[in-house]
């Protein structure tokens, strides 16, 4: 039975009395201030993201120099070279499959990076975020996401692991549960560690049932994840 | 210099209108990423995500959503909130802690701080999916679509998570009044 459709207000009144810390005196200042360094490069976060599409980067490329000529790849060049140091994560390069890579602005050692087999969505790219690429994911469509963590207050529910991870690791996930992208798409979360890291990973599939074929290019994928060691 | 200049304006502009749309609301949506989150730190620094990622929605929100900027504000700090939460994988337990000590914590009198530290403990016990729902529902007075709405969830979903939530806070208000 569900509740009815008030407000409890014993409970309300609880949650009102609740003491809530102070706020810190320089919040909107240092708000502002993140607002300010983010609007003069609107795409910030291209200067820590890598986006692999080989043929895309290829095509796209020549026609960016082809049309705005020498000054663009001038102005483009340095940019460029402004990529943060090399990620802990990163998927190697395979055909069909497009990656990206970000890290935390605040917290340069947490990194994310996915792959998905299908173009990236909406703002994806820019954003950091695969989260219109996951719930634009069709049938056939697959997007794997991981993040690493430095260190976590409890390490028990992450599975020492040695690499490859596999969807046989995680648990999977699929009809209706929380925060779906979609209500096609199923997923599998994996909790590991890996190489002395923390590893979260999601694997999404845009159907209910992935096929074992599916699964299979998934797996693939997931073995193409490379997690360097904590000393490297 | 001239691009530049405007630039300039333009950012004070976007800022004066952000910050417009966000006073109203920010106590509302402090106490909210505060009690879903748990640890303070983590609350403002996760609040302070969610303005930004709220700043820089803004001109496609006006354009595009039209809607309760309410409900568009607070599902911005509930995604960022929960996203903090998986990510650092905190032990729900150091949020909720030992009762007395977060008794300790709070303050004010004897009883009513165990009271509220109880309570503060079973929220930090639900999973923050619930946590969220019954915060929405019964703290902020939203109803069952527009917590719905906020969450991403089916409307039947807000209500089995209540209820289970709202079991769990009323066992705890429960003990608290009987004592």
């Amino acid at each position: 039975m569900y509740e009815s459709e008030h407000r409890d207000d014993r409970i309300s009144r609880a949650l009102a009395d609740l003491p809530v810390p102070p706020e810190p005196p320089e919040f909107f200042t240092e708000l502002r201030a993140r607002t300010e360094q983010r609007s003069v490069l609107p795409g910030w976060r291209l200067r820590v993201l890598t986006v692999r599409r080989p043929l895309a980067v290829v095509v796209v490329t020549a026609l960016v120099f082809t049309a705005i000529g020498g000054v663009a790849g001038g102005i483009a060049a340095p940019r460029s070279k402004k990529v943060a140091p090399p990620p802990v994560l990163a998927f190697t390069p395979a055909a069909g499959w497009n990656t990206a890579q970000s890290r935390d602005p605040k917290n340069p050692q947490v990194e994310f990076v996915w792959a998905a087999n299908v173009p990236f969505a909406g703002e994806d790219s820019v954003t950091g975020e695969p989260t219109h690429t996951a719930a634009a994911l069709g049938a056939g469509g697959i997007l794997v996401y991981a993040s690493s963590l430095p260190s976590v207050p409890d390490g028990t529910g992450y599975r020492n692991l040695r690499p490859p991870i596999a969807l046989s690791d995680g648990a999977f996930l699929t009809g209706q549960y929380e925060n779906q992208p979609a209500p096609n798409v199923s997923k599998y979360m994996i909790n590991a560690h890996v190489n002395g890291r923390y590893v979260y990973v999601e694997v999404l599939f845009g159907t209910p049932t992935p096929s074992t074929e599916l699964r299979q290019a998934a797996d693939q994928e997931l073995a193409r994840l490379l997690v360097p060691s904590v000393s490297s | 210099m001239r691009a530049t200049g405007k630039r300039h304006t333009e950012r004070a502009d976007a800022w004066a209108t952000f910050e417009l749309i966000v006073s109203s609301r920010h106590g509302d949506l402090r106490r909210f990423a505060h009690r879903l989150v748990g640890d303070p730190d983590r609350a403002e620094d996760a609040l302070q995500d969610a303005y930004i990622k709220a700043y820089r929605a803004l001109p496609r929100f006006s354009h595009v959503n039209g809607g309760s900027q309410t409900g568009w504000l607070f599902r911005i700090v509930y995604r960022t909130c929960l996203d903090d939460l998986r990510r650092g994988r905190r032990d729900r337990r150091s949020v909720g802690g030992d009762v007395e000590d977060r008794a300790a914590d709070i303050g004010g009198p004897e009883s009513i701080a165990i009271a509220r530290a109880s309570l503060t403990a079973a929220l930090a016990e639900l999973p923050p999916e619930s946590r969220a729902t019954v915060l929405l529902v019964d703290g902020h007075g939203f109803d069952y679509e527009g917590a719905a709405a906020i969450l991403g969830v089916p409307r039947g979903t807000v209500a089995s998570r209540l209820s289970a939530a709202r079991a769990a806070l009323r066992k705890v208000l429960g003990d608290t009044d009987d004592a």
